[in-house]
């Protein structure tokens, strides 16, 4: 069933002393073994969602920019001034909230496509949080069946050291256990 | 090996990850615009913070100092204020104060400024024949004052490269750096 | 703390936010203080003059002249927050043809630690009172008054004016002659 994939042959080294570098190394391989072992979809929607606020955004500045350049301020332009600011700090917030609640820390989510077609997809979402200068990795796998129903949470608190070897290569085999463990905790809790 | 670890990161990435991290550094970008077209809109002033150049008002300002300036329709021109203008043809903002004034009745108004460490008015470095500045030649009218910080713009255009280094610098930073 | 660039980085963070943080508290601590103060002004020896102001144009204008005394105690002006002060003697008047006109005709710079009493005697005007015309012929209302402003170490620039002026009368002929 497991399919040997390019992250466990290779896996990737990181500066052991960076936070942000570790969190982003656990992030992938949890990706990779979910991915890898069973033969699930990624699904894009999230980060879709977030390049779509961030790029309307973008749009606005530029939108702004052309606009001044072509029409000096202070003639007409200063309505068409406030409101690409306005629209501009706005779509932040949404941003942020965006973020903030809708994502909450999810990095994968994983579809289990039903073969014969029926049955809605089963959503797998992966989520994590690592804080500053802490060590402790908690990552929480939930699971979800369609559009409905509440998700069932496995989640568990990794020390990052366990994971790493000394120059900073990442143990696959030891992340890999862990999320297979999540799995099956997952799998065989009733609803 | 510092250098591989950071590419390690990006070689990792798809190019969704990839995409975002561009639209990253746009927004970067972009909130900096934002927040200065922002500026300009609540000032009224085309250009609501300059950096002080020369001399000619030495004691209270010094080349490098950071002056905010209003513009506000309503806000009169009086004597005694320090207004930042151009001459009309030349682009370079002066930092001069008002020392006459003379309005009329339906608000046309013109005035004569003089640095506060120059000798003479300012009717020399006006265009040729032009004996008063107007209204429209008004940049705005210095309210806010901060020291020192302005020397960073002016280290950045006498030596543009260093400015392009830093620039690039902190794109390619911005640009590699995972959230 | 372990690379030589995190430090730099965590050191020069935390001093740029130390110093935003101490120049917005300069900003906020004078922001609302009133700088105001008792003046007394005098003028004498006033004379009225009708001559080509080559540096506008070929026309006459009036140019008036006149010595003034002042007193003004400054040094509460003087917070921690002030650099200097820009002291000036502006003369203000309506004309037929200019509603508003004001022209400065002395000024002086008091920096911090120099002495903040004002106290001149038939005093000279430093630059010459043009009028934009011939409004000064006989004007018996022109007021002149004392103002400063203040320049901070961080913060807001504003103009305050003394409470005193004094009110200026320009004789109703010119003088005739080449000197003042």
């Amino acid at each position: 069933m497991s399919v040997s994939s390019a992250m466990e042959e290779n896996p990737p080294k990181v500066n052991k002393w960076d936070g942000n570098a570790l969190k982003n190394a656990l992030d992938d391989a949890v990706k990779d073994v979910l991915l890898s072992h069973f033969s699930y979809i990624e699904s894009h929607k999230l980060l879709d969602g977030r390049l779509m606020i961030s790029s309307v955004a973008v749009g606005f500045s530029i939108f702004a920019l052309v606009w001044d350049w072509l029409y000096p301020f202070p003639q007409s332009s200063r309505s068409v001034m406030l409101v690409c600011v306005v629209v501009y700090f706005v779509m932040m917030g949404v941003l942020t909230w965006y973020t903030t609640y809708l994502e909450c820390g999810i990095f994968c989510t994983a579809l289990n496509k039903d073969v014969a077609g029926i049955d809605p997809d089963q959503i797998w979402n992966a989520s994590s949080s690592l804080k500053r200068f802490d060590n402790k990795y908690h990552l929480c796998l939930s699971q979800r069946t369609g559009g409905s129903g509440r998700p069932k949470e496995a989640r568990t608190v990794l020390t990052v050291e366990n994971y790493f070897d000394e120059t900073g290569k990442l143990l696959y085999a030891s992340v890999a256990k862990e999320v297979l463990r999540l799995y099956s905790d997952l799998d065989s809790k009733k609803n | 090996m510092f250098q591989m670890d950071f590419l390690d990161d990006i070689r990792r990435m798809n190019c969704r990850q990839i995409f975002y991290q561009f639209l990253n550094f746009a927004m970067i970008v972009s909130s900096a615009l934002m927040i200065w077209k922002g500026l300009m809109v609540v000032t009224g002033s085309e250009s609501p913070i300059v950096v002080v150049l020369s001399g000619s008002m030495e004691p209270a300002f010094h080349r490098g100092d950071l002056l905010f300036l209003t513009n506000y329709e309503q806000e009169p021109i009086r004597a005694g204020e320090i207004v930042v203008f151009k001459v009309e043809g030349r682009d370079i903002p002066i930092v001069h104060r008002v020392m006459k004034v003379h309005e009329k009745e339906d608000g046309a108004v013109k005035f004569l400024t003089k640095g506060d460490n120059n000798n003479v008015d300012d009717r020399g470095l006006y265009a040729n024949g032009q004996a008063w500045l107007n209204r429209k030649d008004v940049v705005g009218r210095a309210r806010g004052y901060v020291p020192f910080i302005g020397i960073v713009t002016i280290i950045m255009n006498d030596y543009p490269k260093f400015k392009y280094a830093v620039l690039a610098g902190l794109g390619v930073f911005v640009l590699i750096h995972r959230e | 703390m372990h690379t030589f660039l995190s430090r730099v980085n965590a050191v020069s963070a935390f001093s740029l936010s130390t110093l935003a943080a101490l120049t917005f508290l300069c900003f906020a601590s004078t922001f609302l203080v009133n700088y105001t103060a008792p003046v007394t002004i005098n003028a004498a020896n006033v004379v009225l003059k009708n001559v080509p102001e080559y540096a506008v144009s070929r026309e006459k204008h009036d140019l008036g002249a006149l010595r003034f005394d002042t007193t003004a105690d400054l040094t509460p002006l003087f917070n921690w927050n002030t650099k200097q002060l820009f002291v000036y003697l502006t003369a203000e008047y309506e004309t037929p043809s200019n509603k508003i006109n004001q022209v400065v005709l002395w000024d002086k710079i008091i920096r911090r630690g120099d002495s903040s009493m004002v106290q001149l005697k038939n005093q000279h005007l430093e630059y010459y009172f043009w009028d934009d015309g011939n409004g000064l012929l006989g004007h018996r209302n022109v007021s002149l008054y004392l103002s400063w402003n203040i320049i901070p170490i961080a913060g807001t620039l504003p103009l305050w004016s003394g409470t005193g002026s004094y009110k200026l009368s320009f004789p109703s002929e010119y003088t005739q002659g080449r000197s003042f």
